[in-house]
């Protein structure tokens, strides 16, 4: 139905009487002439009359006509058939609120607003029969609204991903399960190319018509803090603790003094750090970040850049981390031997001394000591070791018992290992302690062995779960000294056949594990194994809490709708969250694009509804796609044609 | 009534109009021995009261007869020539009706038809033709039966020359009354713009050639009437019942002309038809080539 955008004007139809007045002031005066009959003129009048009077009259309309065209034109009418009356429609409205709608142009007005004055619009010219709903949406999901909410204070943007394929789900459902035969959705969105292709979209039907509104801004500058890692976090005396920061520039253009800076809390004090980047254009900047840390605990806090640009959401993430110093591992060898690689430990230190890969900031290094023990004068002090592994000890005092139980009832972990100088005796006296695992057999056996199963949820042992991984079924022995009944608390870890090989008992926040052979490659030859370093590592691991069920720092995305990014401390652990770095990379679809991806067919839509859908996207207070004062000027300049073609022919 | 403008009586002897019709014959169709009048010829040449035409003066020549009046426009000696012919009354019928007064221009209907009769009347004077007149509207206003003597001219021009009324005509059976005025054949040349029922018109007409009168219809009309040479809106006023009419001149203009032809046709096939000549005259014309015209087809035919 018509209407106007300046109703006063039509006030100014009342000059629709100004032709009516000029007509009767202005009349063609005649000239008066005598003839000597008018016979001959009537006859020819009375055949002109009445079409001279037509004339007149469609004259004195014409012009009426114009006058009113004119005040129709100031009042600038439109056609409001977008959405036309309908008891069959049915409409989804949907609202992008993910973190790039946070985005905002030079004047500070943001995606989101340009999006939700969009879907006022959309929804204002929607005929009260329309079933309408309406939603925001990102990669948590869609969050149902009011329709009448669309008319109140723009919503805030979440901290979320975009995941169109949600979203469009969503609509799907809710159109799916009404009996409207006339269905539409409405997509009002930045078409950020992260978005497509995440959540598939399937049963969609050709017939429905998706409209897609784009309020997508183009930005000169917008850098954005993609990433923050922790390369080293390991505090060893004059090695920093090492970060990784990856800033990208997604604006067109070079930009210079770019400041970062970073604040952590640590468990001592408040750690501050700046840097002065240059970022390319369209492009990213890595920047190792060290830090000269010497208290151990977690360190959490955020990386910013402090430059002001398009989008502010994406100029801060949020990191945190446990610096401390490697695990300490005393490596107590019961036999020297007479060459390095001769003694009991030789092969162990040397697969417990590996360094962990670079940026693998979880993987601890082990910071190995050594005590001979057939030299040593017993056990030095056990407090700072996360783990003590005795390797073909011959024989362990009284006092050196009382000391490792004391040191395993306090959280310390124990390992043994066989071999030919061990004596059952010492360790009878570790399973009265309550420590080692059971009675091991009065002597080895050369019976040759081969590992014929595990428990494979033992978190050291899971991994081999799969033996793609490493088959532990290769491991053999010909040699072992099982242990021939296992203690009340204690497991079994390996068995070969009828032998435990292998087991562990608690005692404590302690434990003692014991492995029925050697350490080096005397009863076995595992240490040439695959598998060994693999299996050593992972026990040792295992033995120092780096298989622990929680970490004490866990990462995570803003995924859950009403989810903030940010820092929160759970229990004994720190959850880190941040937003998705995809949405973050301003790469945006084009309409066609995404249709493309998200296999929407075309929507054909009249010149009019193109109109309006630019429309949508503008800022408030401009013309109308609906505008129809062309039409009215075309129509007033064809009657003023006609008028003067008629005017010249008739006599006003 | 509106009254025109008179032509004055030195307009109406003006010489010059008056010399150019001196060359014309009036000639009646009739031959004397079947009506009394007509186009009566003398079969020599000689002393007449008339003269026909001229003739290059060859030495020998009467120099009575020389032409004084060409030699001086000419440079030419010319002599005249003469017919006998027996006289004719001719009856002057003009109609001085109120349409009469209708016309712009220097020459109006009403003076170019004064003009054209008395010229007529001169050149039946010069023949020694009785010359009669007579005025009518809707009734006989003045009626002067038919003289010869060159007192009587100047009694027609005079009556031609008044200022007089111009009373409306709504019909042309005054016509039968005039036949009766005019029992004695002669040539009737009827001056009017003939705005009459054409049944009544040739009716009245019918009555004059019953009583065997030549009759002669000079159709005088202003261009306005035959041509509508005007654009814009015009606002007519007829002068015989003052009715208005407004339109567009242009609008019209084919129309009406083509209404003017239809009606003239009518006329000339009526007039045909009874043996009439009707001669279709516009004011702008000039008389004296409107008579040459008319004489010189009338020379042709007989």
């Amino acid at each position: 139905m018509p209407s106007f955008i300046h109703f006063g004007f039509l006030a100014v139809g009342l000059v629709v009487g100004l032709p009516i007045l000029i007509h009767l002031m202005f009349r063609q005066r005649a000239r008066t002439v005598s003839i000597g009959s008018v016979r001959f003129l009537q006859q020819v009048i009375r055949r002109h009359q009445r079409r001279r009077r037509v004339r007149q009259l469609l004259l004195l309309l014409l012009r009426c006509l114009a006058i009113l065209l004119l005040v129709l034109l100031f009042a600038r009418p439109y056609w409001d058939s977008r959405y036309r009356d309908s008891l069959e429609r049915e409409v989804v409205v949907i609202v992008d609120r993910s973190a790039s709608m946070a985005t905002a142009d030079a004047r500070g007005t943001t995606s989101i607003g340009n999006a939700w004055r969009a879907a006022h619009k959309v929804m204002a010219g929607i005929d009260e029969n329309v079933v309408v709903h309406l939603g925001l949406c990102d990669a948590a999901g869609v969050e149902a609204l009011a329709t009448a909410t669309v008319t109140q204070v723009v919503p805030a943007t979440s901290e979320a991903a975009t995941d169109f394929g949600l979203a469009l789900a969503w609509a799907r459902d809710v159109l799916g399960a009404s009996s409207r035969t006339d269905q539409r959705i409405v997509l009002i969105t930045d078409l950020q190319r992260s978005g497509a292709g995440k959540t598939p979209l399937d049963g969609v039907s050709e017939s429905l018509q998706v409209d897609i509104v784009d309020v997508g801004q183009a930005i000169s500058q917008d850098l954005a803090v993609t990433s923050v890692g922790v390369l080293r976090s390991e505090l060893r005396p004059q090695v920093p603790i090492l970060l990784s920061v990856l800033v990208r520039n997604n604006g067109p253009a070079l930009v210079e003094k770019v400041d970062l800076r970073l604040q952590l809390q640590g468990p001592v004090a408040v750690v501050e750090s700046q840097r002065r980047i240059d970022v390319p254009a369209a492009g990213v900047t890595r920047v190792e970040w060290p830090l000269e840390l010497i208290d151990e605990g977690i360190y959490q806090g955020h990386m910013e850049i402090t430059n002001r640009d398009a989008a502010q959401w994406n100029n801060r993430r949020y990191l945190a981390f446990d610096a401390r110093p490697p695990d300490r591992l005393l490596l107590v060898d019961g036999d020297e031997g007479r060459a390095v690689y001769g003694n009991e430990t030789y092969y162990l230190e040397k697969a417990l001394r590996l360094a962990p890969p670079p940026g693998v900031a979880t993987a601890r290094s082990f910071e190995i000591e050594r005590l001979v023990w057939e030299t040593g004068s017993g056990f030095p002090r056990l407090d700072g070791f996360q783990a003590i592994i005795l390797c073909n000890v011959r024989r362990l005092r009284p006092v050196d018992i009382e000391r490792l139980t004391a040191y395993a009832s306090a959280g310390g972990q124990i390992w043994i290992f066989a071999g030919d100088k061990l004596e059952p005796e010492s360790l009878d006296a570790l399973t009265q302690a309550g420590l080692f695992p059971g009675r091991i057999a009065r002597r080895p056996t050369t019976e040759h062995g081969r590992v014929t199963s595990w428990p494979k949820e033992h978190p050291a042992l899971a991994p081999f779960a799969d033996p793609q991984r490493g088959d532990l079924r290769r491991l053999d022995f010909h040699k072992t000294w099982p242990i021939d009944e296992l203690a009340a608390n204690a497991e079994s870890l390996l068995l070969t056949g009828q032998h435990i090989v292998a087991a562990q008992r608690p005692l404590g926040s302690g434990r003692c594990i014991y492995f029925g052979w050697t350490a080096d490659r005397d009863w076995t030859d595992w240490p040439q194994s695959r598998l060994y370093v693999p299996l050593v590592r992972q026990f040792a691991a295992y033995l120092t809490g780096q298989l622990a069920d929680r970490p004490k720092v866990q990462q995570v995305l803003v995924e859950r709708a009403g989810q903030q990014t940010g820092l929160e401390q759970q229990a004994e652990q720190v959850i880190v969250t941040n937003a998705d770095a995809n949405e973050m990379v301003s790469d945006r679809l084009t309409e066609e694009q995404f249709r493309d991806m998200m296999g929407l067919s075309a929507l054909e839509l009249s010149s009019e509804e193109k109109a309006a859908r630019a429309d949508l996207a503008l800022p408030p207070n401009m013309s109308r796609p609906d505008e129809i004062w062309t039409s009215v000027l075309w129509i007033l300049l064809a009657v003023l044609a006609v008028e003067t073609l008629l005017a010249s022919r008739v006599h006003a | 009534m509106k009254t025109a403008a008179r032509p004055t009586v030195q307009e109406l002897v003006d010489p010059h109009d008056l010399a150019n019709v001196d060359d014309l014959q009036l000639v009646a169709r009739w031959v004397v021995e079947g009506f009394m009048h007509g186009l009566h010829r003398s079969p020599y040449v000689g002393y007449s009261v008339d003269f026909v035409s001229h003739r290059e003066y060859v030495p020998g020549d009467d120099l009575r007869h020389l032409n004084w009046k060409l030699f001086g426009r000419q440079d030419k000696l010319y002599v005249k020539q003469y017919d006998a012919e027996t006289n004719v009354d001719l009856h002057v019928v003009l109609d001085v009706s109120r349409s009469m007064t209708a016309g712009e221009g220097k020459l109006g209907k009403l003076r170019y038809a004064c003009l054209l009769a008395a010229s007529l009347a001169h050149l039946a004077q010069r023949q020694r033709d009785a010359v009669g007149l007579t005025l009518f509207a809707g009734s006989v206003l003045e009626h002067y039966e038919p003289r010869s003597t060159s007192d009587h001219l100047m009694e027609l021009i005079g009556a031609l020359a008044r200022q007089r009324e111009h009373p409306a005509a709504d019909s042309i059976r005054v016509l039968h009354e005039m036949a009766e005025l005019m029992p004695r054949r002669g040539l009737v040349v009827m001056i009017s713009d003939f705005y009459f029922d054409v049944n009544e018109l040739f009716g009245g007409l019918d009555h004059f050639r019953h009583f065997g009168h030549d009759v002669l219809l000079f159709h005088i009309l202003d261009p306005l009437e035959r041509l509508l040479p005007l654009d814009g809106a015009v606002r007519f006023v007829d002068a015989e019942t003052g009715e208005r009419l407004e339109t567009l001149a242009h609008e019209i203009r084919p129309g009406f002309v083509a209404a003017i032809e239809t009606w003239l046709a009518e006329l000339r096939q009526g007039c045909l038809a009874r043996d009439i000549d009707h001669v279709s005259l516009v004011t702008q014309t000039p008389l004296e080539r409107a008579l040459i015209e008319y004489f010189a087809t009338r020379t042709e035919l007989y």
